[in-house]
């Protein structure tokens, strides 16, 4: 059963706080979370935040298509180790 | 590029483990060889994930293929988008900072839905996403990148106010 609209989407508070203080600061930075469990919200887009996946932080560059989704989904819990082969990589 | 597996049926089809980014590309580069690059091999895709290898017609030609890895020459292929890289071209390339200070070697690329990322190994091992801001140089003749990490905020999850939910 989805969750109940009239509550909102979940989202750890302390995340809103560190946001809006990323947002207002110009330096390049990434924001190291432990809260997979948060809802992405569009306050989110634009940063860069480390999602914890139990032992490292995965670099989560939130762009608009991404909210409304969890933090953890981004951040793999298990190893896949892929083949490079023609695969190409898009500087953001 | 990809790898042939076990055989199929009595006429020379095998099993064909594709590792481009669109399975069916592998036949889209030419010929194909070993590991050694000896020996080339045509295939022709069937679907299903069989193919067929020209000069291969039986069964026993088939079996004798299984576990052989396919690779194609870097220079077939084509050339990427502006501010695209391959990650074969990206892995191994030196990391430094703008002041010159070694960081390690880019041993990975990962992409896991939310943008690119160096894994770099250097002392201790860094993630470095793969953005302008961070990775400003991307230098493939000299082999090396020039990176400027950014500065990490760690918010535990034993900051005040930890378990709010936003209002909307």
């Amino acid at each position: 059963m989805p969750r109940s609209v009239w509550k909102g989407p979940f989202v750890d508070g302390y995340l809103l706080n560190k946001a809006e203080a990323a947002r207002a600061s110009t330096r390049n930075e990434i924001i190291k979370i432990w809260s997979r469990r948060s809802t992405i919200l569009p306050q989110f887009v634009g940063l860069t935040f480390g999602v914890y996946n139990g032992k490292k932080f995965i670099p989560v560059q939130v762009n608009e298509n991404m909210v409304g989704h969890k933090f953890g989904e981004f951040s793999p819990t298990r190893t896949f180790t892929g083949h490079s082969s023609d695969k190409k990589a898009k500087r953001g | 590029m990809g790898e042939i597996g076990r055989p199929h049926g009595v006429r020379g089809l095998v099993k064909l483990r594709s590792f481009t980014a669109d399975p069916d590309a592998i036949a889209d580069y030419g010929p194909l060889t070993d590991e050694a690059g000896t020996r080339q091999y045509r295939v022709v895709l069937l679907g299903d994930g069989l193919a067929r290898v020209d000069g291969v017609t039986d069964r026993d030609g088939a079996a004798k293929l299984t576990g052989t890895r396919l690779y194609v020459e870097r220079a077939a292929l084509p050339p990427p988008e502006p501010e695209e890289y391959y990650l074969a071209d990206l892995v191994g390339l030196a990391v430094e900072t703008p002041e010159g200070q070694p960081l390690g070697t880019v041993r990975a690329v990962e992409e896991h839905g939310a943008g690119s990322f160096l894994v770099v190994q250097g002392r201790k091992e860094l993630l470095l996403p793969f953005t302008r801001a961070v990775v400003p140089v991307v230098d493939l003749v000299l082999g090396k990148l020039t990176a400027i990490p950014p500065d990490e905020v760690v918010v535990p999850p034993s900051a005040p106010s930890a378990q709010g939910e936003a209002a909307e």
